[in-house]
């Protein structure tokens, strides 16, 4: 994988300059099979003539014609010898009209010949053929790259979850990876075949026939001619000056044929060979001679690798400096606490750094590397932290995959270690591979500073508790804030505080603010709205219940036992400000289909769902399973929810009280409707939960019993990116 | 222009083993070329039996060996005599070039008739094959057709 993508790299980096003359010479070439087709009139299919019906009108009125052909694009073109002079001219099946040549324009020739040569000759011509073989290695590489690092052949179809640059710069790969391959592939075939490294294409003549030498027949009455329909014909060359000698030779898909002038009859035949049919696909799919339509879907593909290429120079000229910039990391051999960053995206990198920070500034010397350059030993080291991610299923991310051998180099068993995985819970593997790291150190006999912790996607809460608890062991106190790259936060009014639930001790609320100003970043629901409380540097998130479109922002917030920020925003009046910004959270949201939706959640967690619902218009039937304490007291949107139940915008309400007369929970509904869960999921359904973690862990239960029987699992819905959560 | 000289090996091979007696002269043929329209052409000069069985080949015009398939005459009649077409070749030719060739041939072949002959072909232009046919023995200068304008032997 390494060493793919290393290679991919630099030969990227040789190949980008005649690459993109390539492409961009290319996408222009890809209109001239059009060009030629409406100029010539062959767009409309050639009349339904035979080659005998074509022939004796040329020969009546081009006196002298050696030779009548049909290109790729089926245009008719006789060429003669006549008075001493060559020519041409066209002509129309349809109409029977003979037209002089048009003299080939000077722009698709220069065209043509930038693209195949780089108007140098051989050596273009090496230079081009390489060029096209390293386009193709990079389309294998690069598909190969994204199906390792997403974990899968679907990944290559699937919608991307992320954003900006790279968005748009791994949709434009996507898009150019088609025509890159089937162009690259047949630009080799045919620069080996220019070159002549590759067997010869042409059907070589058959043996030559003995001619009865008698008067040559009326071409109208030639059998083979007849015979031959003009959709199969392709070149027909007469006896030169009429010589009795000689005979016809015609040329169609499947081979070249003596024809005898005086009989009319084919006197020899040599079939094209298989390898001639092969090449002539080759042909075809590289230059859409034959079929414009070809020329314009490959052109279209490739337009995106220009994007592909300005996208991949903006996401490295935009990616942040390093978040080490700014602290004093002390050298392998005289560091206290090493931390090893296994990372893939950056953002371990950030809090890696934020430990490496405050560690310095309590006066301990820090070291700073990636797992992939582990010493052999840290000779003055007390502590090793790991700060894992994990990528794929379960799997090392690209700075850590030479842990295994760098691991087992390691010379020092007396150092304590601590492992603080980075991962997201909606993946299967969660913290794959930090629990992998703390295996291994467990088994080599390591001791350990800390129990293994696991943090869900990059929560500061979370990382603060594990500094302060690590701050503890080592003496020293640690608050750690990391700064993950958002935008500044902005001062938001409360419109509205809808207070829910406290007689039933969940006290919850709708908290409607103002969208500040024009400029304010773009948001949908199921986005995070990253809200600082007063007192604390550590940014808490709540997902977003609306989206831009809706003029508002509004969050549910529970309010938790103790909590900073909940109680802070529970107690909100209108007219208040707080202090937030937009965190995209781009893979909580229902797909752009018109499949149906389930959407499940608890408490809070109807916030989210409630935006979707909002959204979607009715578009995708919505189904909602929301569990709240009791229907008097914490149904939240409840009169919102019946009108969207009235105007069908949602197909069925199913709510579970635990605090009512017949307490039940919401997985207690899933039971209930099985039949009809199991079946809107054999239907494409999408499944998109929010809420706690229990809830979310007992409805992948009581969704597993469901789906055993149709054979498929949450899991495999979650492969399919159909089963979503957030959960918290 | 520097005339191309050639000794054949197949010629020596050929009378070997129809146990000819080794009496050859050595001649010169001139082959000028009239208009070519377009890029330059490509011109096969060999000799024949006269079924137009290649005996020998004396000199061919134009490196590139993909196009050679396009000197029909001259590939078809290798074909026949299933001698390789070797090819003597030199630059392709253009508008009103002389190509002047020498070869080798027994007396007792110019007697049964054996001849030379020329082939062309320029692109997108219809090959020719046979464009001058000139019979040992009996012509010494023949017209010939498309951009062959005129053969000469001595
Ligand atoms: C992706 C995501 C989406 C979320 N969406 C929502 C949402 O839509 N609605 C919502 O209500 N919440 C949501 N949350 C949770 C939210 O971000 C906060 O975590 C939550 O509101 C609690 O924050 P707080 O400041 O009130 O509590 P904190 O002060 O951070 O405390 C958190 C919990 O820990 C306990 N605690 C605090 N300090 C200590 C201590 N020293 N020792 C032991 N325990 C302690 C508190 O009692 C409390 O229960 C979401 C979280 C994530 C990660
Ligand atoms: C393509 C991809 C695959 C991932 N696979 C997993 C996984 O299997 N298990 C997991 O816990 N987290 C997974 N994650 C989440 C990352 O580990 C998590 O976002 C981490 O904080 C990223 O850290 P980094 O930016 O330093 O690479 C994945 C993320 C992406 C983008």
């Amino acid at each position: 994988m390494q060493s793919a993508r290393s290679l991919h790299r630099w030969v990227s980096y040789g190949a980008i300059l005649p690459g993109l003359l390539l492409a961009v010479t290319g996408v222009a070439l890809s209109l001239m099979p059009l060009n030629e087709a409406v100029s010539t009139g062959s767009l409309t299919p050639a009349a339904d003539v035979s080659v005998a019906d074509v022939a004796s009108a040329i020969a009546r009125d081009v006196p002298g014609v050696e030779r009548i052909a049909k290109s790729a694009n089926h245009t008719i073109t006789a060429d003669f010898f006549h008075a001493d002079t060559f020519g041409s001219v066209v002509f129309d099946p349809a109409t029977g009209n003979i037209s002089p040549k048009p003299e080939p324009t000077g722009m698709w020739g220069t065209l043509k010949s930038l693209h195949r040569s780089l108007f140098l000759g051989d050596i273009g011509r090496g230079v081009t053929g390489l060029t096209a073989l390293s386009m193709l290695f990079l389309s294998v590489t690069g598909v190969w790259i994204i199906v390792s690092r997403m974990g899968g052949w679907r990944a290559l179809i699937s919608p991307p979850a992320t954003r900006g640059w790279k968005l748009v710069h791994f949709q434009a790969i996507r898009i150019a990876l088609a025509g890159l391959a089937i162009t690259s592939l047949s630009g080799v075939v045919m620069s080996l075949s220019s070159f002549s490294l590759l067997p010869s294409t042409n059907t070589p003549e058959p043996l030559f026939p003995d001619l009865s030498g008698a008067q040559m027949i009326a071409i109208a009455q030639m059998e083979a001619l007849q015979s031959t329909p003009l959709s199969q014909f392709r070149e027909l060359i007469f006896p030169f000056d009429g010589d009795p000698t000689e005979p016809f030779m015609l040329a169609t898909n499947s081979g070249v044929a003596f024809v005898d002038p005086a009989t009319g009859q084919i006197t020899a035949f040599e079939p094209k060979s298989l390898w001639g049919h092969l090449y002539e696909l080759v042909y075809l799919l590289h230059t859409g001679q034959g079929a414009w339509w070809i020329g314009l879907l490959m052109g279209l593909s490739i337009c995106a690798a220009p994007v592909a290429v300005a996208s991949g120079v903006a996401l490295v000229l935009t990616r942040p400096k390093s978040p080490l910039s700014g602290i004093k990391i002390a050298p392998a051999s005289r560091a206290k606490d090493v931390i090893l960053v296994g990372s893939e995206g950056g953002t371990t990198w950030i809090f890696a750094a934020e430990l490496a920070r405050k560690l310095t500034e309590a006066g301990r010397a820090v070291h700073v590397a990636a797992i992939n350059d582990m010493r052999e030993n840290y000779p003055k080291a007390d502590n090793l932290f790991f700060f894992a991610a994990t990528y794929g299923q379960g799997e090392a991310p690209e700075s850590a995959h030479q842990f295994d051998k760098v691991f087992a180099k390691f010379e020092r068993k007396d150092i304590a270690v601590s492992v603080l995985g980075f991962g997201d819970r909606s993946y299967p593997e969660f913290c794959g591979f930090a629990q992998y790291i703390s295996a291994q150190a467990k088994r080599a006999g390591f001791e350990c500073l800390d129990e293994l912790t696991l943090i869900d996607r990059q929560s500061l809460q979370a990382f603060a508790a594990w500094g302060a608890q690590i701050g503890e062991k080592l003496g020293i106190s640690l608050t750690l804030a990391p700064r993950l790259a958002t935008t500044a936060p902005t001062h938001l009014t409360l419109l509205r505080n809808t207070r829910l639930g406290e007689e039933v001790g969940a006290p919850v609320s709708i908290l409607r603010f103002e969208i500040p100003n024009k400029g304010f970043a773009k948001f949908g629901a199921g986005d995070l709205l990253g809200i600082l409380p007063p007192g604390s540097d550590v940014p808490r998130f709540y997902s977003l219940a609306s989206s831009t479109k809706d003029g508002f922002l509004e969050i549910c917030v529970r309010r938790q036992e103790g909590g900073l920020c909940s109680t802070h925003l529970t107690q909100l009046v209108p007219g208040a400000r707080i202090k937030a910004f937009i965190k995209p959270n781009p893979q909580f949201r229902p797909a752009r289909n018109s499949n149906p939706m389930i959407l499940i959640g608890a408490g809070a967690g109807i916030g989210p769902l409630m935006g979707f619902l909002r959204g979607s218009k009715g578009v995708k039937p919505a189904h909602l399973f929301w569990g709240g304490r009791s229907e008097q007291s914490d149904f939240l949107y409840q009169g919102e929810l019946k009108t969207c139940v009235e105007t069908g915008q949602l197909t069925q309400l199913s709510t579970a009280f635990s605090r009512d007369q017949s307490p039940a929970y919401v997985q207690t509904r899933l039971k209930e409707q099985s039949s009809e869960v199991a079946r809107l999921i054999s239907e494409g359904a999408e499944i998109l939960i929010c809420g706690g973690v229990n809830m979310a862990q007992d409805v992948a239960r009581t969704l597993d019993e469901i789906l055993m029987p149709n054979g498929t699992s949450v899991a495999q819905l979650k492969s399919q990116k159909r089963y979503l959560e957030d959960v918290y | 222009m520097k005339p191309l000289t050639k000794t054949s090996l197949v010629a020596g091979a050929l009378a070997l083993a129809m146990a000819v007696p080794a009496q050859a002269k050595t001649l010169t043929v001139i082959t000028s070329l009239g208009a070519v329209p377009g890029p330059r052409a490509y011109v096969a000069i060999y000799v024949t039996d006269p079924k137009g069985k290649v005996y020998d080949t004396i000199h061919v015009a134009g490196r590139e060996a993909k196009y050679h398939q396009h000197l029909r005459g001259w590939v078809r009649g290798a074909r026949k005599s299933r001698t390789k077409p070797h090819s003597v070749t030199g630059a392709s030719a253009g508008s009103g070039k002389v190509l002047k060739a020498q070869f080798e041939i027994a007396d007792n072949l110019i007697a049964a008739g054996y001849q030379v002959r020329v082939d062309t072909a320029v692109e997108n232009f219809a090959d020719v094959p046979k464009a001058a046919v000139l019979t040992l023995g009996k012509d010494t200068s023949v017209r010939g057709r498309g951009i062959v304008r005129k053969v000469e032997v001595h």
